[in-house]
């Protein structure tokens, strides 16, 4: 078969491999290439599987979307990046439930206009489905939501208020067993309720944690009103009886002191920990004293200024993945120092806001284990030192360093470019840096 | 207590796998070129590592070369397999535990994958992707999938078959009739 092709000619490859190669594609240039020939009309739009709803997409007569749910016909989640008002309306859901087939990840804002078709929807798709949420325009209908909820027995992960966990299948079980079979994750939003529901609520979470425990690996909380001790202590409690919980993930809109140390303390399970906050100094406070080894990965996303220290977090033995978005505070070199020791198994660096130096690219290039490290920030000027001997002591890294806007700063690219292929830079002696730093 | 005996074996499992790829094995070029490659690098081909595995590895190491019969597995193409694969032997396993593993079906392609793919003998760059696709060598071919996704970007179908050396199978009316379908890109680009 292939010797009818060239060598040199794309037409050489068969269905299944064109579409793997095929399925990297960004979605427009699926529509721009579907007529390169019969062949890529046949696969490019296979590895389409998730449509992000935006007002283009729609025209007066929805021939648009018609055409797109029709030809991507292997869609798994529609979602809305920026909560475009065309995703709540009816047609969308109507269309969906007459073109699409594999659908299991969808969320919906409820109104009196698409309720309906949510009815429909949930007929032909709640068995299938493995993620979905509900946000409402009108209070009164969320006991549709449990209803609707009730019938998705597939369901992967849920996200629901706090306050409505008494409500749902998670918290009421007459005879000890599963609604959700599948469930592995769990996310909760507090918010301001009366004290007697909280009460019923944290009964709920505990009967939760009981029957769902040994399935849950992630649990996420996003916490808009101060919890009191009592309940981080119960909340704490139902984690620890959490056997195969990997993952937390908490969105701090209001600070609670007490709730990562009592996490870190109760639940030495927890491999991977992702912190929104506007409490950095705190935050690293309480992975210091109580998270001391079991973490992996750690991200931290801080939307606040403070200063930082050297100590600002201290050794993580076991740390890979350490990821930090800052809005306000710069990174030195100071907060990396003896990053080899105090993080020596750490493979994946991502941070932006960074005043990258010198000092601060010796100091990352001890990481033995180093393969990514993504740095955005401040070069200055440029740190050639630095970059050789990351490029001589981890000749595996894909290093980027870019500046604060995002943008590759040239001169830097074409230095690593060239030092990686085995040049040298003229502008520094490489043997005099190897022997200053690399053993 | 169970968490300390996962590190450990970690450890180990590093350490072993870099005592075996100091063994090295014999790969046969579909042209008749044999090559040398480290053990655990050559295993990053589902192929070979099935092969060696019913083999059994004193076998491989110490009888005949393992034949690549498949015509895409040219010297050229295995040599540049074979600098793919023992770049890459140490990579981290994929850790399903996390969710974020699946990120990285979205990350840009590492600096020394780009220079390594850039090929401009493309018959060579389709040999590679088809050898490591017949090898099952699955990092690979994904390396290959995002090159030429990304000189895809942005262009045109006939700027597509040019480059790609693709023949235009459609008539001028079915293409015409595709083109209007999909009209809606072109409006806010």
């Amino acid at each position: 078969m292939a010797q009818n092709y060239s060598k040199d000619s794309f037409d050489r490859f068969g269905d299944d491999l064109c579409q793997e190669l095929l399925s990297y594609m960004a979605f427009k240039d699926r529509f721009r290439c579907e007529c390169v020939s019969k062949q890529w009309q046949r696969v490019v739009f296979e590895g389409q599987l998730a449509l992000n709803i935006k007002r283009e997409l729609f025209d007066d007569n929805f021939s648009q979307i018609v055409s797109i749910l029709t030809k991507c016909s292997n869609i798994r989640r529609v979602y809305s990046e920026y909560e475009e008002p065309v995703f709540k309306s009816f047609e969308l859901i109507f269309l969906v439930i007459n073109l699409c087939h594999h659908l299991n990840d969808m969320s919906f804002i409820v109104s009196e206009d698409n309720v309906h078709w949510i009815n429909h929807f949930m007929a032909k798709f709640a068995k299938q489905m493995q993620c979905i949420s509900f946000d409402f325009d009108d209070k009164a209908m969320i006991d549709m939501k449990h209803k609707w909820l009730k019938m998705c027995v597939n369901l992967t992960a849920i996200h629901i208020p706090f306050d409505e966990l008494s409500k749902s299948r998670l918290g009421f079980s007459p005879r000890n067993d599963l609604h959700y079979k599948r469930l592995n994750s769990l996310h909760l939003t507090f918010s301001k309720s009366n004290d007697n529901s909280i009460d019923i609520n944290l009964c709920a979470f505990e009967l939760f944690a009981r029957n769902y425990g040994h399935n849950i690996k992630t649990i996420g909380f996003t916490i808009n009103f101060l919890i009191d001790d009592e309940m981080v202590n119960r909340l704490t409690d139902g984690l620890k009886r959490m056997p195969a919980l990997i993952a937390l993930d908490v969105k701090f809109n209001v600070f609670v002191d007490y709730l990562l140390p009592l996490i870190g303390l109760k639940c030495p399970q927890l491999k991977a920990l992702t912190v929104d906050t506007s409490h950095l100094r705190e935050t690293f406070k309480a992975i210091n004293q109580c998270f001391n080894q079991q973490l992996k990965r750690l991200k931290i996303n801080v939307w606040d200024y403070q200063q930082l220290s050297v100590d600002s977090l201290n050794s993580l033995k076991r740390l890979t993945h350490l990821k930090l978005f800052l809005v306000e505070t710069t990174l030195t070199g100071l907060f990396f120092a003896n990053c080899h020791h105090k993080w020596p198994q750490l493979r994946y660096l991502r941070a932006n806001r960074v005043l990258i130096t010198n000092q601060l690219l010796n100091a990352l290039s001890r990481l033995r284990h180093i393969r990514h490290m993504h740095l955005s920030g401040r070069p200055v000027p440029t740190p050639r030192h630095g970059i050789q001997n990351v490029v001589i002591n981890c000749p595996k890294i894909d290093c980027r360093l870019h500046s604060s806007k995002g943008k590759e700063v040239p001169e830097i690219e074409e230095l690593f470019r060239k030092l990686m292929s085995g040049q040298s830079d003229p502008e520094t002696s490489s043997s005099d840096v190897k022997s200053k730093y690399f053993k | 207590m169970a968490d300390n005996a996962d590190h450990i074996d970690g450890d180990d499992n590093e350490d072993v796998r870099a005592q075996q790829n100091l063994i090295k094995i014999k790969l046969k070029s579909s042209e008749g070129g044999i090559y040398e490659c480290g053990l655990t690098a050559a295993k990053m081909s589902d192929l070979v590592k099935n092969m060696v595995e019913s083999l059994g590895t004193d076998a491989v190491v110490t009888t005949e070369p393992i034949i690549l019969g498949n015509e895409a597995v040219t010297d050229a193409a295995l040599k540049k397999i074979i600098e793919w694969v023992e770049f890459h032997w140490d990579d981290p396993p994929v850790d399903h535990d996390f969710e974020d593993e699946k990120d990285r079906r979205n990350e840009e392609l590492s600096h020394w994958d780009k220079q390594f793919i850039d090929v401009d003998d493309q018959a060579l760059l389709f040999d590679v992707i088809a050898a490591a696709n017949y090898m099952d060598i699955k990092g690979l071919v994904e390396v290959g999938a995002k090159h030429i996704c990304s000189k895809i970007r942005g262009k045109s179908c006939q700027e597509v078959r040019e480059m790609l050396k693709i023949t235009n199978d459609f008539t001028a009316e079915e293409e015409d009739a595709i083109h209007k379908e999909n009209a809606w890109i072109y409006a806010k680009d």
